[in-house]
């Protein structure tokens, strides 16, 4: 498990304080990085999240681009899941958790 | 048939509509707000509340001729484009069309230069020179998202988003009766890295507003901007299909 | 009272080097005070007696973190270095695991330096989850409000009834505003233990410590190049913060950890506390003297002299540091040497001369509006 799923998974299990935390095994490359899902269930609610890890540096440009997400959803995500979480890891350290919905023509 | 006119300024950027009738009716029945720019003879000495004339940016004025052409809306509604002509008698608005309004434009173009200017810490002035192309590019962008956003609900209003840093707000009525409930930002290329800074910031600036962010992205196919028309020229929506895809982002509310 | 008496002792020295201020006492007449002062003179420094070392992790995207709890404290005590992986600033997530679980020192708190137990205060993360569950709560219940009186609005409702709700929201946020300034003092003891703590404690029933200290990029360079505290050299740091062979390194690539160095230095010197800034969308946030003390006045920004962005980046970040309450301070960076010198430079390693070699200049931008800021 690479260091970003560990971080990830560390911090909703023992910081955040999801349950049933799991690493998805499908996974794929994207520009040299290993792009995997982590699943569980947030404390509060009743549905479970997907998770996806994403490094983000102050002096280095970023991998997230429309098309990652894109390629995500298809590849990882199941079809019911409307939404994933993007736990964006900053270089100090913590974590912030955004959620993306899946790309649509229209709103 | 009633119509609404509206004056093309230089190189088509913006238009204004003169006429209160004509302000009612874009608001009530297609959904255009635009913002007001003149100072209001009622009280002239304040700049909170104005006046005529309506300004409309570029991608609404494409949107609403596409409309009218194509028979949407209640149909008895008609837009021309119109110019000021000055004689020595004075200034007068006389309809133009399409094709003369591109022209003109295009025109307007070679006399206007875009220049970014800027000082660095030396005291030496740079300017950079915006290159028309990508202007037309951006335009290009701008008016897709806006159609994209106007077909999901024509009621829905699409006003201007500076006030919190992003490109559009949108309301699902009125401004006046309803809240927003939407930012959208600028739009990103499929292939282009985010900004996570930027993004971050206007996504906790939009949760402490109460709005969802949206991102458009458009394909980066270079089909696009490499024909020489201006959106107001083309019939859009029929033989280019739609590449704007929407992304909502939102603060989770942990972490 | 106490809490901050208790803050300016703990937190005394605003970096990790502390000035001989406790030499013994000096009685003239007294040979023998003499030599004991001198003694304690010459052999005291005023730097860290042992270097503290760091892990490195991660190729492309690296994490520099400091395992062990006393580094930990003592990079957070003197000079506010670094962020617990899992809190939101101070790393208290082991005390906050123990509280949880019961186990060990229950209701007080470890200063794992002097071994005192202090009396306990309901830690940050305590109250901001509890404050952000109240406004959870609060939240839903207005959306349910904003509903009615948009359907309302729709089917032409009548002025009585819109005031109604409207009167209805209002009594929801007097009560919300009241609950949030009472947050309980007191803790629920429960022990909820869940399955995926038992990988927390180990075989002799105490708490592994998970959590580790990670320290930015520049505050790590901070540490080894101005202040000798970290056990790494400068030449390793960097090249593992560039993790490209030396041959292939490219301006692009050394152009904005440089300018953000630069930049943390910069205040580092002056005095200010610099920390990350990603919550507030900025590069750094400046304290007078640190986050328990009051809370950051500026937002960084770092830019090159040479860049000028549209209008609308602008007053998109100034609007969220305004609400936030802070000015924000757009810093620019003037390089004086051509590219290929800087590169150079960096190649060899000379880092001395090449962070010398950058001028910083900044700029307050706030909003001003005509109507409100006429005093």
């Amino acid at each position: 498990m690479d260091e970003k799923l560990e971080l990830v998974r560390n911090n909703l299990v023992h910081y955040q304080q999801w349950e049933d935390v799991r690493v998805s095994p499908a996974s794929f490359q994207w520009e040299g990085e290993n792009i995997q899902l982590i699943i569980g269930k947030p404390s509060n609610s009743e549905r479970e999240e997907c998770v996806l890890p994403v490094e983000y540096s102050q002096y280095q440009e970023s991998l997230l681009t429309t098309n990652l997400i894109d390629a995500t959803f298809t590849n990882l995500v199941s079809e019911e899941f409307e939404r994933i979480v993007l736990a964006i890891i900053g270089d100090d350290g913590t974590v912030v958790f955004y959620y993306i919905t899946r790309g649509t023509s229209t709103i | 048939m009633s119509c609404i006119d509206i004056e093309i300024g230089p190189s088509g950027h913006v238009g204004h509509v003169h006429s209160l009738e004509a302000a009612r009716r874009l608001r009530t029945s297609h959904g255009v707000v635009g913002v007001l720019s003149g100072t209001l003879p009622a009280a002239a000495q304040q700049n909170c509340f104005l006046y005529l004339p309506l300004v409309l940016p570029h991608e609404e004025i494409a949107w609403l001729l596409r409309r009218c052409d194509d028979g949407d809306g209640d149909g008895k509604e008609k837009v021309r484009l119109v110019r000021r002509q000055v004689t020595e008698n004075g200034s007068q608005l006389q309809e133009v069309s399409r094709k003369q309004a591109v022209e003109q434009a295009r025109r307007d173009e070679k006399n206007i230069r875009f220049h970014m200017t800027y000082d660095n810490n030396s005291g030496i002035t740079h300017s950079k020179e915006l290159d028309p192309q990508y202007l037309r590019e951006c335009q290009c962008t701008r008016c897709e998202v806006y159609t994209a956003l106007k077909e999901g609900d024509a009621s829905r209003v699409v006003a201007a988003g500076s006030r919190f840093g992003a490109q559009y707000t949108l309301y699902p009525g009125d401004p006046l009766r309803v809240h927003a409930t939407m930012l959208v930002l600028p739009a990103v290329k499929n292939n282009q890295p985010w900004d996570v800074r930027a993004l971050l910031s206007i996504a906790r600036l939009a949760t402490t507003v109460r709005k969802t962010v949206l991102l458009p992205s458009t394909s980066d196919t270079k089909t696009r901007a490499t024909s020489d028309d201006t959106s107001i020229d083309r019939r859009q929506s029929h033989d280019t299909q739609n590449h704007v895809r929407f992304y909502r982002l939102e603060w989770t509310g942990f972490g | 009272m106490a809490k901050g008496h208790t803050a300016r002792l703990r937190y005394k020295y605003p970096l990790p080097i502390h000035p001989i201020d406790d030499l013994p006492d000096l009685i003239p007449q007294n040979p023998l005070s003499w030599a004991y002062w001198t003694y304690c003179y010459l052999t005291k420094v005023n730097y860290l007696k042992f270097r503290i070392p760091v892990e490195i992790i991660g190729q492309k995207y690296v994490h520099i973190l400091v395992r062990n709890s006393y580094h930990m404290q003592y990079l957070w005590e003197n000079g506010f270095f670094g962020t617990g992986q899992f809190s939101r600033s101070e790393p208290t997530w082991k005390n906050r695991t123990l509280e949880r679980l019961n186990i060990g020192l229950t209701n007080t708190r470890i200063n794992t330096l002097s071994n005192n137990t202090i009396p306990e205060t309901l830690q940050l993360e305590e109250i901001t989850k509890r404050r952000r569950m109240l406004r959870i709560e609060f939240k839903q219940q207005r959306e349910k409000l904003e509903k009615q009186l948009l359907q309302l609005r729709k089917n032409n409702g009548s002025i009585e009834e819109e005031k109604e709700l409207l009167e209805k929201e209002r009594e929801m946020l007097r009560d919300f505003k009241a609950k949030q300034s009472l947050i309980d003092i007191e803790h629920s003891f429960n022990n909820n233990e869940r399955l995926e703590d038992f990988e927390l404690i180990d075989t002799n029933g105490n708490i592994i410590e998970l959590e580790a200290l990670e320290l930015l990029p520049v505050e790590a360079i901070f540490l080894t190049f101005s202040l000798p505290v970290l056990n790494i050299s400068v030449q390793e740091l960097c090249s593992r913060l560039v993790p490209k062979p030396v041959q292939n390194i490219k301006y692009d690539d050394i152009q904005l950890l440089i300018r953000k160095y630069i930049v943390y230095h910069h205040y580092r010197s002056r005095g200010w506390c610099v920390r990350s800034g990603i919550k507030f969308g900025c590069e750094y946030l400046l304290y007078k003297r640190g986050p328990p003390f009051q809370h950051a006045e500026f937002c960084v920004l770092v830019l090159d002299a040479e860049e000028s962005q549209d209008y609308t980046w602008y007053s998109s970040i100034a609007r969220v540091i305004g609400g936030a309450r802070k000015s924000l301070v757009l810093c620019y960076v003037h390089n004086e040497l051509p590219e290929k010198n800087i590169l150079q430079l960096w190649k060899s390693g000379n880092f001395t001369e090449l962070f010398s070699k950058f001028n910083v200049g900044e700029i307050v931008y706030k909003r001003w509006v005509p109507g409100k800021n006429r005093d």
